[in-house]
């Protein structure tokens, strides 16, 4: 379980709170959702979570373990995953294949597991054909995947996914997300995703909404939209079903599509 | 003031270097590709991620040459006249997909300032035409100019990557993934701002896997699968062609979709339809209308 408790958090004294007293549990094998405008602290929350930032005030666990608590650094950073929007500065190897070897070399992988484990990564994101190209020459789409092959590779117990499919097509989108989930349910690992896309967070559990540093909703996405108005007005994207909800209900045909 | 440039592509093909396709079998980036676009044109270039698009639109102006076939600017030949391409690349504005990458100066006004000045266009000049550019992107003049470009969010990056593309008076626009990291404000802008340009007679091309947004903002779609081009034509026919979607790994635009099932559930709502407000102001009046009388 992740536990945050009263976090507050500053970039500096003078400046406002990125973060405002944030109380959030996430429990294993729960999926989750957080949707912000931009600047409403989403990416800041997500690097508190794996202890790239630490708590200006109040506590950040990961399992446990007190994110502030250096020595455990490393530990947390194996618990938590953690996927970026560029893929450009995340990926660092010369080819497609090492990208994916890299974090498990790193973890201490015996070599025999570690190829076994590259193939299997390889053939499941179908980058097989990639294989010894330098990651340079892929598409920004392709990339993206690659990114996202690279830490599923580690199999951490928590993947922040910050914007995992913000460069990928519809069909593409639709393959990373199930590969989201599958690997939550076979896998046991948990998910949290930060996505602009509101039909994704349809299929998660639990979407949290941030608004200047706040927790403003926190509940099913089916009722979090429920709220289309006031979202329109800290600019949250709505699935376009849910704007005309209140037309389709008097229409009688909500629950029709 | 409206954009006068054609941009004319024939047998059109490139590939990145020997040594790469031979490591991926991946061929050619595109292949054989012809098209014209005439000035004032609103295009959409969709397809699948990596099937070409972003090596497409670096052909414009002539930030890639092709490996064969032509490729014309205003008749001008980009691979035999090189020395055009500083010309071109003024009258022809790329915003990429992350445009924090092309930032480097101290100041967001000396970032927006460097291609004019490099062009010796007079300080007074420059910023006018800043100010007339921040003004249609809604930035702050006074609260930016002194920012550094880096501390700024994503969609404030992007408006100012517009913004320094916008003071060189380029004829065509083209915007790679535009729509990736915005929020909703973010993209309701974007769009408010596109529109805007239909006013100004310039070109502008839009490459975007959100097929909401390329639906409501372009007339013509041109679709690449495998560095092919399967596709050159109205949106219209396009978005309705689902066999062509499924192989480009797309998906009909959620608005057509809802307007589709409407329909079919004996709502005769507009169709085709590609903006939400439109068929969301449809169902406000008919529910007014009809449905309360019933009530």
């Amino acid at each position: 379980m992740i536990e945050v408790s009263h976090l507050k958090f500053s970039y500096s004294s003078t400046i406002p709170l990125v973060l405002n007293n944030i109380n959030l549990q996430i429990k294993n094998g729960e999926t989750i959702s957080i949707m912000g405008a931009n600047g409403s602290g989403k990416t800041t929350l997500s690097r508190c979570l794996n202890g790239l930032l630490w708590p200006t005030e109040g506590t950040v666990y990961v399992d446990g373990l007190n994110t502030k608590n250096t020595e455990e650094n490393l530990k947390i950073r194996a618990l938590v995953g953690m996927v970026f929007q560029n893929p450009d500065n995340q990926i660092v190897s010369t080819t497609v294949e090492r990208e994916i070897a890299f974090g498990l070399e790193n973890l201490g992988v015996p070599t025999p597991q570690m190829q076994q484990r590259v193939d299997e990564i390889l053939r499941q994101f179908d980058l097989e054909k990639y294989r010894r190209q330098s990651p340079h020459y892929l598409s920004g789409g392709e990339k993206q995947l690659l990114a996202l092959a690279a830490i599923f590779a580690m199999a951490p117990r928590y993947i922040i996914f910050d914007e995992p499919t913000s460069l990928l097509d519809p069909y593409s989108r639709e393959k990373i997300l199930d590969a989201i989930f599958g690997l939550q349910l076979e896998e046991g690992i948990t998910p949290i995703l930060i996505t602009q896309f509101p039909e994704e967070t349809l299929r998660t559990q639990r979407l949290i909404i941030l608004d200047s540093g706040k927790i403003v909703l926190d509940g099913k996405p089916t009722e979090v939209f429920e709220n289309a108005e006031y979202l329109d007005r800290i600019g949250i994207a709505v699935p376009p079903l849910f704007r005309l909800r209140p037309y389709l209900t008097k229409m009688n045909l909500w629950g029709a599509f | 003031m409206g954009g006068v440039l054609k941009i004319y592509l024939e047998d059109v093909s490139f590939r990145y270097t020997q040594g790469i396709e031979a490591f991926s079998g991946k061929g050619e980036a595109i292949q054989h590709i012809s098209f014209e676009i005439t000035p004032g044109e609103f295009v959409g270039i969709v397809g699948p991620s990596g099937s070409g698009k972003t090596t497409l639109i670096q052909h414009f102006n002539g930030l890639l040459l092709p490996t064969s076939g032509k490729v014309l600017i205003d008749g001008i030949d980009i691979v035999q006249r090189k020395k055009q391409l500083g010309k071109i690349r003024q009258k022809i504005g790329i915003i990429f997909q992350f445009p924090e990458f092309q930032f480097f100066e101290n100041t967001i006004y000396n970032e927006v300032a460097y291609g004019p000045r490099n062009l010796k266009i007079p300080e007074d000049v420059i910023q006018n035409r800043m100010r007339k550019a921040f003004h249609l992107l809604n930035i702050d003049f006074q609260e930016f100019k002194d920012r550094s470009p880096f501390q700024l969010s994503e969609g404030q990056k992007r408006r100012v990557a517009i913004a320094s593309i916008l003071v060189m008076q380029p004829d065509v626009l083209v915007f790679d993934e535009p729509t990736a990291g915005l929020d909703f404000q973010g993209v309701n802008r974007l769009k408010s701002f596109v529109k805007e340009l239909k006013h100004t007679g310039k070109t502008v091309i839009l490459v975007s896997h959100d097929m909401d947004f390329i639906a409501e903002m372009v007339d013509r779609v041109i679709c690449l699968k495998s560095g092919h081009v399967i596709f050159d034509g109205t949106k219209e026919k396009f978005f309705t062609d689902f066999q062509l979607l499924k192989a480009a790994n797309l998906k009909e635009p959620e608005v057509l979709r809802l307007a589709r099932l409407l329909q079919s559930k004996g709502v005769q709502s507009p169709f085709p339809v590609y903006d939400l407000s439109t068929l969301k102001a449809f169902l406000e009046h008919l529910v007014n209308t009809n449905f309360n009388k019933n009530n």
